[in-house]
């Protein structure tokens, strides 16, 4: 580790707590640490570019965006709504199990636990607090709590990046992802209904069963897209990437022919907002790939791996350490600045103890997920309140519960890795 | 003139719709010769990711407020308003040195670029990675004017400047 490293590790870590955007930090350092080590600049842009158009994965990205992005505006969460209601809104904290149902919905069209925040949460969260029996903070951290759902279920952003620094399969990511999301769902629905026994929630007035197959009917196109996605990609037709395409013309089909949600102007600012948002993740991305081929040049992941083997850690103490330090960072960094920064410096080790990587990369984006409720930096409690207007302070005191349940399903996981491996080895996943 | 700049900004966030527009085409182009002519083209793969390079900066350089990027401001929120113009005039400054230092090593490079060629469309790269240099000068000229900005009397004007707005 040379001394332009430290700076640069210094620097980087310094501008982003002056406020820096954390991308221009990476970009920033970077470009230092290359002229204090006489090195050529021009590094700086063959790094981003070069790889930036190596990663046809990458794409995916911005399908996945605008998929999610086409669903919100063309009025899908509303109908998603009325069906979950029809099904779960008949127990006793039953607005509660509908945000938990409707987000793996969700989870199964868009990528971003913050476009399911945006999108469910929201929603459901006004709904709770409107009928007087929620207390707010809870309504919020419910909403929050099952929005770390939206990644886990595939498609998944996260994931994808994942798989853009760990060069592990998507597909099988994205199946690996399936069984974690529901073990998700469920524990949280154990969480709430233990809280409503106790503080005596409402039911809501059970939907007839003879209504169900009307709103079943209704909310079914938008219950498709997952479908399509999951059998464009497994039945092995469509690559990730193109089945994204496909269902981001399927939302389109949806919200502009169906429901005739979009006028002209309204498809220009949502492709505007497409293109916003995936420039934003892009130019993480950009300065990872900077960042990183510095990191390798140093030849960090093999002095934290050859640092491991001497002390002789075994793949599941490695596993709950990697897992307790990215919970750490988790209350400090942002979702893709530790997917791309961090979760690299580990993937020599695990090839080296033997730890599966698809295993590895479901645990770690839960995890990464979880700490997206932590605070003090926790996105999805800052966009909650930013959504609603709930004090963040109600929302942290009632989110604590669904964190310490998610972190058991977590160790359940990390345990037993047939939780994770058992769909993709149904389906031909080889790998140990 | 704020008609002219509000118009400007529509004519930039078009550009990018359009482009991000004929990224989604390509791609569903590419699935349909793939699946449904079972005759796929190759220029499609290509197309996309041009675009995509383009959107990519273009946006960037652009579009983008400071508040659109991911920032860890827990510091900064909590520090006093005088501090925060200051953290924020210094921040601005070393962006626009950085990039402004990185700059002829990055035309250089990319002017180097000239003799590659992409394989099917025969694009020359130099063109292709141009926008990098676009974004390059955007964000020197743009970081520099908000540092100008930060440290003028209209200083809370620019401090306070919220995200882009989000479509309803």
């Amino acid at each position: 580790m040379s001394v332009p490293f430290i700076l640069l590790l210094a620097g980087f870590f310094g501008l982003a707590a002056l406020g820096m955007p954390i991308a221009y930090a990476m970009f920033v350092s970077s470009i230092a640490y290359l002229v204090l080590t006489g090195r050529d600049v021009g590094l700086f842009s063959e790094q981003i570019l070069n790889n930036l158009v190596d990663s046809f994965v990458l794409l995916a990205v911005p399908l996945f965006i605008l998929a999610a992005n086409l669903m919100n505006a063309g009025g899908v969460s509303e109908r998603l709504l009325l069906f979950c209601q029809a099904i779960v809104g008949r127990f006793r904290g039953g607005l509660a199990h509908v945000s938990v149902v409707a987000n793996i919905i969700f989870a199964g069209m868009s990528g971003s636990a913050i476009a399911d925040a945006a999108a469910v949460g929201k929603l459901l969260t006004e709904m709770m607090v409107k009928t007087g029996r929620y207390p707010p903070g809870f309504a919020a951290a419910v909403s929050a709590a099952a929005a770390t759902i939206g990644p886990i279920i595939p498609p998944s952003i996260p994931m994808v990046l994942y798989a853009l620094v760990s060069g592990a399969s998507i597909g099988y990511l994205f199946l690996g992802g399936i069984v974690p999301g529901f073990m998700m769902g469920a524990s949280l629905m154990l969480a709430i209904a233990w809280v409503a026994h106790r503080r005596d929630f409402p039911r809501d007035e059970a939907v007839p069963l003879r209504d169900i197959p009307r709103a079943t009917l209704r909310a079914f196109p938008p219950l498709m897209l997952p479908v399509i996605l999951l059998f464009g990609i497994y039945g092995g037709a469509a690559t990730p990437t193109e089945a994204a395409s496909i269902a981001a013309l399927y939302a389109l089909f949806l919200a502009g022919a169906v429901y005739r949600a979009l006028t002209l102007k309204d498809v220009i600012d949502l492709f505007a907002q497409s293109a916003r948002s995936t420039a934003v993740v892009a130019l993480l991305i950009a300065g990872a790939f900077v960042l990183n081929y510095i990191v390798a040049s140093e030849n960090i992941p093999q002095v934290i791996s050859g640092w491991l083997q001497t002390v002789n850690v075994s793949p599941i103490v490695f596993l709950l350490l990697v897992n307790g330090l990215l919970l750490l960072l988790g209350c400090l960094f942002d979702a893709t600045t530790l997917l791309l920064v961090m979760v690299p410096l580990f993937l020599p080790a695990c090839r080296a103890l033997g730890i599966d990587l698809i295993h590895f990369g479901v645990v770690i984006v839960i995890n990464i997920m979880i700490g997206l409720l932590t605070p003090p930096y926790g996105v999805l409690l800052f966009v909650m309140n930013g959504l609603t207007g709930i004090p963040l302070r109600d929302i942290i005191r009632e989110v604590w519960l669904f964190i310490g349940i998610l972190l058991l399903a977590l160790l359940v996981m990390i345990f037993v890795p047939d939780t994770v491996l058992w769909l993709p080895r149904l389906l031909g996943y080889q790998g140990t | 003139m704020p008609r002219l700049a509000d118009r400007l900004r529509r004519g930039i966030e078009t550009v990018a719709a359009i482009v991000f527009a004929a990224m989604f085409a390509a791609f569903i182009l590419q699935v349909f010769t793939r699946y449904v002519l079972n005759d796929p083209t190759a220029w499609t793969q290509e197309a996309t990711l041009v675009c995509y390079l383009w959107v990519v900066f273009w946006c960037a350089a652009f579009m983008l407020r400071e508040r659109d990027q991911i920032t860890f401001d827990m510091l900064v929120t909590i520090s006093p308003r005088r501090v925060q113009r200051v953290l924020a005039a210094v921040s601005a400054l070393l962006v626009a040195v950085a990039f402004a230092v990185a700059l002829p090593g990055t035309i250089d490079w990319i002017r180097f670029m000239k003799f590659e060629k992409t394989p099917v469309m025969g694009l020359r790269y130099d063109w292709l990675y141009s926008i990098f240099i676009v974004f390059c000068v955007a964000v020197v000229v743009r970081a520099g004017l908000r540092a100008r900005e930060l440290l003028s009397s209209r200083w809370e004007r620019t401090l306070d400047e919220p995200p882009s707005s989000l479509p309803e």
